[in-house]
């Protein structure tokens, strides 16, 4: 199940006692955190868009063309996405 | 030349310096980066002071072969009737931000977002003007069409001078640019058309002092959505509404990059503005027609945000929903959390 939701809005969810919310609020980081969790509500593993995605698109952050794009495939972005994925859900 | 070298560093200096003081630079707080002022190598700085200003790429449309261009004419077949509809437009100020651009910014560049008011408060329209919102030939429920986008920006001009539908707002990705409508629903007597634009309106004044800092100030809404009900006898348009969307915490990117000589310098915000709107007609007719074929109006602005955004077209359930369908199906959840929204422009 996909769902997205800005912090400002997650937040006052977690407040009123979303269940959900509250493990996710918990667990967000700047600026973006892609979080998995279970249906029970417990959090499997998270990305973040700093931390877990070293190559950034020139046109973010700094003067557009300021900055090359630069980095090996297995840093991709889709490469770094998938592997964690197999990493936690592929079946043996 | 001892002189002429030392004048120009002193120039340099002084620009360096007025710069820092409009934009209160604060420096790196609290790992929050989006709240920063980048500073940049002088030499590429300098480097761009002579150049053209640079633009970003935009992020590529999800439009299909399937969607074609709308009414590119004077005045549509379909308004043969004589509409003049006096719209009415309200703009409310920006909220303090989380970034508290309102603290880092000299007061005289933030007036530059605070004191936004519409450049015509009330503007009257004809069959002239709404027929930029009209596909070419129409359809069956669902069709699509891209808007007229000059006179799109001409009426974006009853909020502010300088409207644009092509993103450049520096320091972010830009994007999609475009302005779409789909045909909601008809009866026999009435259209109702739903739209979607992507805008940003650039407010550095005219009158800046060509011997201040140059300083470029960008104003983004998250997008504006509307409607425009179309009387197919008489030939008029009944009711038009165009506005910035509230479903959402935060709804507006606010920019500002700075040029000075040998500097280059960013800060951004993400604020609410409670309402953004030009408006006319009977908004009550839409609930009275009776309409044999239509689309909810949620699924309707669904399908047209993927005309924009192609990751759109994966399966995203709303927040509320997604832990009741993931223990139906007993899957986990797959939950992106970010500083601002990602499926418009106002991160």
């Amino acid at each position: 199940m996909c769902t997205a939701i800005i912090i400002d809005d997650l937040q006052k969810r977690a407040a009123t006692g979303d269940e959900l919310a509250k493990v996710l609020a918990a667990n967000w980081e700047y600026p973006v955190e892609m979080m998995f969790a279970t249906p029970a509500c417990t959090l499997v593993s998270r990305l973040n868009s700093f931390k877990d995605f070293p190559i950034m698109h020139p046109d973010v952050a700094a003067l557009a063309g300021e900055r090359e794009v630069t980095g090996e495939e297995e840093h991709s972005h889709p490469s770094v996405f998938l592997k964690h994925v197999a990493a936690h859900f592929a079946k043996e | 030349m001892k002189i002429r070298a030392t004048l120009l560093s002193v120039l340099a200096f002084g620009a360096v310096v007025a710069v820092l003081c409009l934009m209160q630079y604060t420096g790196q707080s609290s790992g929050d980066a989006s709240a920063s002022t980048n500073p940049i190598p002088a030499d590429l700085a300098a480097a761009r002071e002579s150049g053209p200003e640079p633009q970003p790429t935009p992020v590529a449309l999800n439009r299909g072969p399937e969607v074609l261009d709308g009414f590119r004419g004077d005045v549509h077949p379909l308004l043969s009737g004589s509409t003049r509809m006096e719209v009415s437009a309200e703009w409310t100020p920006v909220s303090e931000g989380r970034d508290e651009l309102h603290r880092k910014l000299h007061p005289r560049l933030y007036a530059w977002f605070k004191n936004l008011q519409p450049t015509r408060p009330r503007q009257t329209y004809t069959e002239r003007e709404f027929s930029a919102f009209l596909p070419e030939t129409l359809g069956e429920v669902g069709q699509v069409w891209a808007l007229d986008d000059d006179k799109i920006v001409s009426m974006l001009k009853q909020f502010h001078p300088r409207p644009s539908l092509h993103l450049v707002a520096a320091g972010r990705r830009a994007g999609p640019d475009g302005a779409f409508a789909m045909l909601r629903a008809v009866s026999p007597s009435y259209a109702d058309i739903v739209f979607r634009i992507h805008a940003e309106f650039y407010l550095t004044p005219d009158d800046w002092p060509a011997d201040q800092p140059r300083f470029h100030a960008w104003y983004t809404p998250a997008y504006l959505s509307g409607r425009i009900l179309v009387n197919r006898q008489t030939g008029t348009v009944d009711y038009f509404r165009m506005g910035l969307p509230t479903d959402k915490a935060l709804n507006v990117h606010l920019t500002l990059v700075s040029r000075g000589i040998g500097d280059v310098r960013q800060a951004r915000d993400i604020v609410r503005v409670e309402r953004m709107e030009l408006s006319g007609g009977d908004a009550a007719l839409v609930e009275k027609i009776s309409w044999p074929k239509a689309l909810p109006l949620a699924e309707t602005q669904s399908r047209l945000a993927k005309v924009f955004f192609k990751f759109l077209e994966i399966d995203w359930l709303p927040f509320d929903q997604a832990l009741v369908k993931a223990r139906s199906l007993d899957r986990p959840i797959f939950a992106v959390v970010s500083w601002g929204a990602f499926e418009d422009q106002s991160c």
